[in-house]
């Protein structure tokens, strides 16, 4: 196209001089380039950490950083949990200062004046020093009344004509404050730096409760001129949890009287190890309270001076220090795991009933004792139950009987239904540090006969408490797992309601049949068999003891557990309760979470307007019967020879007939 | 009729397109623009409550470069030599024009509008030069070692030069450097030119010594941070030192919120030095290099005198540019405004930038390839 027809004059050819200079040309480019390379190198290598800081410092006067306001943590009923409040910096621009000299002193004056934390000398010995800086931090963290009084002499121009104006302000910022202190503490969480949550809910919703911060800054125009706009801040949202503070308040105080009362009991120290609770609303999966008795000061999270003396804390590493810090922020329920001991055995029970493998009608016959694979493992009672249905099975804690169950079930159907249940896997509760147990239980592969036979009765595999509570739930409300959680709503700054979180139905674990029968046996359990120590006068009760032997399996250690439902009918409420080593000479007895659980519940019942529904009966007829049907723990250790397990078993006894 | 097909076959053995340039231009363009809008989008949205504002008025010139660039790469370049003194001519009118009913932006009058669109003739003037200049000397290139028509040929290129320096000083240098290179090109001679450069840097030496807004200027240069009018200079280092060796991540510079003034302007490589530090400033001076030995290549086999030239004064065109903004924006010499090829804000830059590229590719299009069988 356009193809032009050149006269032959017109056409001329480059010579090879003309080649040479355009190499030239194109040399000297590449050398000015080159040199421009190294220029930016050596800006970067001379004065880049300079620049940087001047870019961070420009920041802070030219423009203004708007502090967004962190969103709230509210209970289920609106009682304020966590929130942010309003607090000042008061800056001192002393170059802006500088340029009014007659105003210099009558507002360092008014500082002194207006601070009692202020001298006069002091702020201009300061102003003095700093004379070019724009940004002094005079007081950090005044309260909103504090800084009212400068500020009231800064607008009275007719008293103060000499105040500057823009030479002093101040700075909003918001601290973190936690109305209740300890309470939930280990739900809650902390923050650290004012918005970076750190453990708890602050952590796991972080980025909710977080909002965007606004700016004011300056820029120049067109006509080089200076302009300021302002971009306001976008405050966080709020949650509104699940906790109620009432009944927290109360699980709260259960723990720390059984932790005063058997402190320094049997030896020098705690009243037990670790002791935890949880509460849930069986029918969303709503946590109601969460405790544990390593609660901490929210306001306050970094001290330990309850925990040790002045002594013991200088004496303390940084390490040591940081790991006990750790002990105290995590939540037991959500972050420890343990072998749960008899409380597992609703589980096999219901397991071996929705797959058939039981009828509901069998019979075992306990002998003390069942011989898996040559081993002989022991059950609670050293002379045996003798006969016993599935329901006295439960009632009297038989482990032999659950160790043929399990023999019926077989490892395909009881690890399916470990796995139906959750165990082995996280419940994502919302709120972090959540413990893997995955390779804590067995699976088909790698379970072994005797295996089986511990695990029929809770011994040899690990849960955390929320796992077994969430599970539990399903057992008793026609089989529904719901996903346990903390939160049920999320309001933004204005309060209006963004999202709510349903009870999520995660799976059907077992059918509505079999679950109406495990009730009624965990029922039976609490009114006649091992669990009659939990019973709250005049309410109807379901639940299931637990006493697991804790490694090494030389019957010292244990812990103690019971997790009940009332009423028992229609469960409203689900409380699970362990004691880790209770500070008793012997700790084998289910009695303590069993006592925990009722002290709790004898209160919580009530305030949550459930009403009794069986007569009242007289105290003093049950109490004498009450330790009769308790427990013994398990014994699951293939190690031991027989004869010293049927020994020990045998000394043990009568104490626990007592 | 068989001569015809003979031709036919000949011509389709000449065939040659320069995907290597192209690519390179379709590129930088692409990257210009992601930059433009990084640097731009803030201060957009605060001014014009658009954050595309500046991309997209970006966006139009570089659709309409990348236009007149398939047009210019169709057009036989040897079209445009009879052309030239007419071009010549009419950007001359049009520079002088601009002085007289030009449109006012800080505080200099640099455009006037033709049909709806703002123009920039200092940038048209670019353009006609390199032609004017390549067909000229492609009528005498015997007298080239002649240093008076050297002379002669300067004499042609200061008036409008001059009119151009009235307001837009920068745009005049270039153009005296995009003259000097092509004139320095075709002629044989080296000692005259580098005579050239001594007097002028005697010159404006003497110049910026003595006179006082000139002096001031050089005062600022020195020490950017006792001079108000040294804010714009010093907050461009300071993006650069900030920026590290690998920045902070694309979209990430702090200096664009507002400290940087015109931030996607003259001091854009400033942006692109905070954003993806060291690393990614040198590889975009090295595309640059890239585009010049592009240039270097095509210029250096061109089918003839007058191509040759036409690519000689277009790579020094870029080659100027990119040299003189990154050494203002690195402050190695005083404060200019000169705008960074293809990235820095600027329609009708871009346009002609487009419409050079096409000119570029025609003439790497009639280079004759040579099969040594």
């Amino acid at each position: 196209m356009f193809n032009v027809k050149l006269k032959r004059n017109e056409k001329r050819k480059l010579t090879r001089s003309m080649r040479k200079k355009m190499i030239v040309t194109f040399v000297i480019v590449v050398f000015a380039l080159f040199g421009l390379i190294f220029r930016l190198m050596y800006i970067e290598y001379t004065s880049g950490e300079k620049y940087e800081k001047k870019v961070l410092s420009q920041l802070g006067y030219d423009s203004k950083t708007i502090a967004y306001q962190r969103g709230s943590i509210i209970d289920t009923k609106g009682s304020i949990l966590a929130t942010s409040v309003d607090v000042y910096n008061v800056i001192l621009d002393c170059k802006v200062l500088s340029q009014e000299t007659e105003k210099v002193e009558p507002t360092l004056q008014a500082l002194a004046t207006a601070f009692d934390d202020l001298s006069y000398d002091e702020l201009y010995a300061k102003y003095q020093a700093n004379i070019t800086s724009q940004y002094q931090v005079l007081l950090k963290k005044q309260s909103y009344d504090s800084v009212q009084k400068f500020i009231a002499m800064q607008d009275d121009s007719e008293n103060y004509p000499n105040i500057s104006t823009s030479g002093v302000w101040m700075e909003k910022e918001y601290e973190r404050q936690y109305p209740y202190n300890s309470l939930a503490s280990s739900i809650i969480g902390f923050v650290s730096s004012g918005n970076v949550g750190t453990t708890g809910l602050e952590n796991y919703y972080n980025s909710t409760l977080n909002g965007i911060n606004g700016r004011e800054y300056g820029y120049l125009n067109s006509d080089s001129n200076f302009e300021k706009t302002i971009k306001e801040a976008e405050d966080g949202e709020t949650l509104v949890t699940t906790i109620d503070i009432n009944i927290q308040t109360i699980v709260e105080n259960k723990i720390n009287e059984f932790m005063q009362n058997y402190a320094n009991n049997y030896i020098e120290g705690d009243g037990a190890k670790n002791i935890s609770v949880v509460v849930m609303n069986p029918n969303t999966g709503e946590i109601l309270a969460l405790a544990d008795d390593k609660e901490y000061d929210l306001n306050n999270p970094r001290d330990l001076s309850s925990y040790y003396s002045e002594e013991e804390l200088a004496a303390l590493s940084d390490e040591e220090k940081y790991e006990k810090l750790n002990e105290i922020w995590q939540s037991y329920a959500i972050s420890s795991t343990y072998e749960p001991g008899s409380t597992a055995k609703p589980f096999t029970v219901a397991c071996g009933l929705e797959t058939g493998a039981l009828s509901g009608n069998e019979v075992y016959y306990c002998q003390g004792y069942e011989t898996v694979n040559g081993q002989k493992i022991s059950c609670v009672s050293i002379y045996g139950h003798g006969s016993e249905t599935i329901e006295e099975a439960l009632m009297d804690s038989c482990n032999a009987s659950l160790m043929q169950m399990a023999e019926t079930i077989g490892v395909a159907n009881f690890t399916k239904y470990q796995n139906v249940f959750g165990f082995g896997l996280k419940t994502n509760i919302d709120l972090p540090g959540e413990a893997r147990t995955d390779s804590l239980i067995y699976t088909a592969d790698s379970m072994s006969a005797v295996d089986l036979a511990t695990n029929a009765f809770g011994q040899n595999f690990n849960t955390t408490m929320i796992q077994l509570s969430s599970a539990f739930c399903s057992l008793i409300n026609g089989g529904n797992y719901y996903q346990p959680h903390v939160v049920r709503k999320i309001l933004d700054s204005e309060g209006n309601t963004i999202s709510t979180i349903e009870p999520t139905l995660l799976k059907q674990t077992i059918s509505e049949e079999t679950s109406d029968i495990l009730r009624q046996y965990l029922v039976s359990v609490v009114s006649d068999g091992t669990g009659k120590t939990a019973k709250v006068n005049g309410y109807s009760m379901g639940g299931k003891t637990g006493t697991a032997e804790k490694i090494p399996r030389d019957k010292t250690n244990y812990l103690v557990s019971f997790i009940g439902f009332a009423p028992a009918e229609n469960p409203e409420v689900v409380i699970y309760a362990v004691v880790d080593q209770p500070n008793v000479e012997e700790q084998s007895h289910s009695t303590y979470a069993q006592q925990l659980v009722k002290d709790i519940l004898s209160e919580v019942l009530p305030y949550m307007n459930i009403y009794m529904d069986e007569e009242l009966v007289p105290e003093d007829s049950e109490t004498a019967e009450t330790a009769v049907a308790e427990e013994q723990p398990a014994e699951s250790t293939p190690e031991d020879t027989p004869e010293a397990s049927a020994e020990e078993s045998a000394e043990e006894s009568p104490a626990v007939n007592e | 009729m068989s001569e015809a097909i003979q031709k036919n076959k000949k011509e389709k053995k000449y065939k040659f397109f320069d995907y290597t340039l192209l690519f390179i231009i379709i590129f930088l363009v692409g990257f210009g623009l992601v930059m433009l809008y990084s640097t731009s989008s803030y201060t957009a949205a605060i001014k014009y409550g658009n954050s595309a504002y500046f991309l997209r008025k970006q966006m139009k010139a570089a659709m309409l470069g990348f236009s007149a660039m398939l047009f210019f790469s169709f057009v036989d370049y040897h079209f445009w030599m009879k052309l030239s003194f007419v071009a010549y001519v009419v950007s001359f009118a049009l520079c002088l024009y601009v002085l007289i009913g030009g449109k006012a932006y800080n505080g200099s009058t640099r455009w006037i509008y033709i049909g709806g669109m703002s123009v920039q003739p200092s940038e048209i003037a670019k353009i006609a030069i390199i032609i004017f200049l390549a067909a000229v000397i492609n009528k005498i290139p015997k007298k080239m070692d002649d240093w008076r028509t050297i002379v002669k040929l300067f004499a042609f290129v200061i008036p409008i030069t001059g009119v151009i320096a009235l307001n837009n000083l920068s745009t005049a240098i270039i153009i005296l450097g995009i003259t000097f290179v092509i004139i320095f090109v075709s002629s044989p001679k080296y000692l005259p030119f580098v005579m050239v450069i001594a007097i002028g840097v005697a010159l404006s030496g003497g110049f910026l010594l003595t006179a006082g807004y000139r002096l001031e200027r050089i005062k600022i240069w020195l020490h950017p941070e006792d001079y108000s009018k040294g804010y714009q200079i010093l907050q461009g280092l300071y993006a650069i030192g900030s920026g590290g060796l690998f920045g902070k991540g694309l979209g990430e510079s702090m200096q664009k919120l507002g400290y940087l003034p015109e931030a996607q302007n003259d001091m854009i490589f400033s942006i692109i030095c905070e954003e993806l530090g060291l690393f990614g400033a040198i590889c975009v001076i090295l595309l640059y290099l890239l585009l010049l030995w592009r240039f270097m290549v095509i210029a250096t086999n061109a089918n003839d005198l007058y191509g040759a030239l036409i690519v000689s004064g277009i790579l020094a065109h870029i080659a100027i540019q990119v040299i003189l903004n990154i050494a203002v924006v690195t402050n190695t010499i005083p404060n200019t405004g000169i705008t960074l090829p293809f990235i820095s804000y600027g329609g009708t830059s871009v346009s002609i930038l487009l419409a050079e590229m096409g000119l570029a590719l025609n003439v790497a299009k009639q280079i004759k390839l040579t099969t040594s069988e």
